[in-house]
């Protein structure tokens, strides 16, 4: 998957840039989500985009991938005081959509709630999108241009903060901010490794 | 998607209102920052307040009923608003029947624009 930024930052300085089009992507562990091997064949990448496209209000597909129509919204981007950001993520569930998720995947790992399931933020423009979101499959910004992205968000799911009827929100963290995680992975000793220690001369 | 019956036609005046979901930053010099999140053809619903003035009891009754299958129902319709070339999907989240004389009736409603197929 190759992504070009140059596209969107000359797009995004101008006086009236293309609208701002946000998508999400929530992809399952197979193994801890999912029974190990898929033997059912369920998805393990859902797509999501709060809206829909222009050509009779269909799915808005971005690089050629279908993004579901499904309020959702997440905040808590910003880094400061040299903090990883914990975004909240809010996904409806008025339909029961995303508890039927989480029941599928307690069932696999009990308690699991989505923890260490990989969500990610993409940013396009509207100028970029695939011709089929429009009608008679031409944008009528700009020429599509699959690769034109910001740079991608990429957190892990840490916990569910909400369950309700009306929308599951999850607490979002960086990789190596997670519970239990170290960085580095491991420790090397000079008892591993002799020379630890001895290049600095 | 059902169609709301096209008879009896709302009374003038009908309000269009439009106020779309556009972002600005603007600080005190002036010069601003507009950009829509979204496709900005979704970001600007109509709104249309109609009304149907001294309708028969029987109309008023009919366009009724077509609005409480859809509270039932949830789904949005499709309806061409009065002066619009085209017919849009539409909302009503809330209608008043007022009776004003024996068998006749003024229906007010509030059509919103929903973008879905």
């Amino acid at each position: 998957m190759t992504i070009n930024h140059d596209p969107v930052f000359s797009e995004i300085q101008k006086i009236n840039p293309s609208a701002i089009i946000e998508l999400f992507t929530l992809e399952l562990v197979v193994g801890q989500h999912i029974a190990t091997g898929n033997p059912q064949s369920l998805p393990t990448k859902y797509y999501f985009h709060s809206g829909s496209n222009l050509n009779a209000n269909g799915v808005i597909v971005w690089a050629t991938e279908l993004y579901q129509r499904f309020p959702i919204q997440a905040s808590g981007f910003k880094y400061q005081r040299g903090k990883i950001p914990r975004p909240r993520v809010q996904i409806s569930n008025a339909f029961g959509n995303m508890s039927a998720i989480l029941e599928s995947v307690n069932s696999i790992t009990p308690g699991n709630d989505l923890t260490n399931a990989t969500f990610t933020r993409i940013k396009t423009m509207a100028r970029f999108l695939d011709a089929v979101n429009f009608p008679g499959n031409s944008n009528p910004y700009g020429t599509p241009d699959p690769t034109a992205e910001f740079k991608r968000q990429v957190y892990t799911v840490d916990r569910k903060s909400i369950e309700n009827r009306d929308i599951v929100e999850f607490e979002l963290t960086g990789s190596i901010d997670m519970a239990g995680v170290k960085a580095p992975g491991r420790q090397c000793t000079r008892s591993l490794f002799p020379s630890i220690g001895t290049f600095n001369q | 998607m059902a169609a709301f019956p096209t008879t009896p036609q709302p009374s003038f005046p009908v309000r269009k209102k439009s106020s779309p979901k556009i972002r600005t930053i603007k600080f005190q010099d002036g010069y601003e920052h507009r950009i829509f999140f979204g496709l900005p053809e979704h970001q600007n619903p109509k709104e249309f307040s109609l009304t149907w003035k001294n309708i028969t009891e029987s109309e008023s009754d009919a366009l009724e009923a077509f609005l409480d299958a859809r509270a039932l129902d949830g789904a949005s319709f499709t309806y061409t608003a009065p002066n619009e070339s085209s017919s849009m999907n539409f909302k009503c989240p809330n209608w008043n029947k007022s009776m004003d004389f024996p068998g006749r009736a003024t229906l007010t409603a509030t059509f919103i624009e929903v973008f879905e197929p």
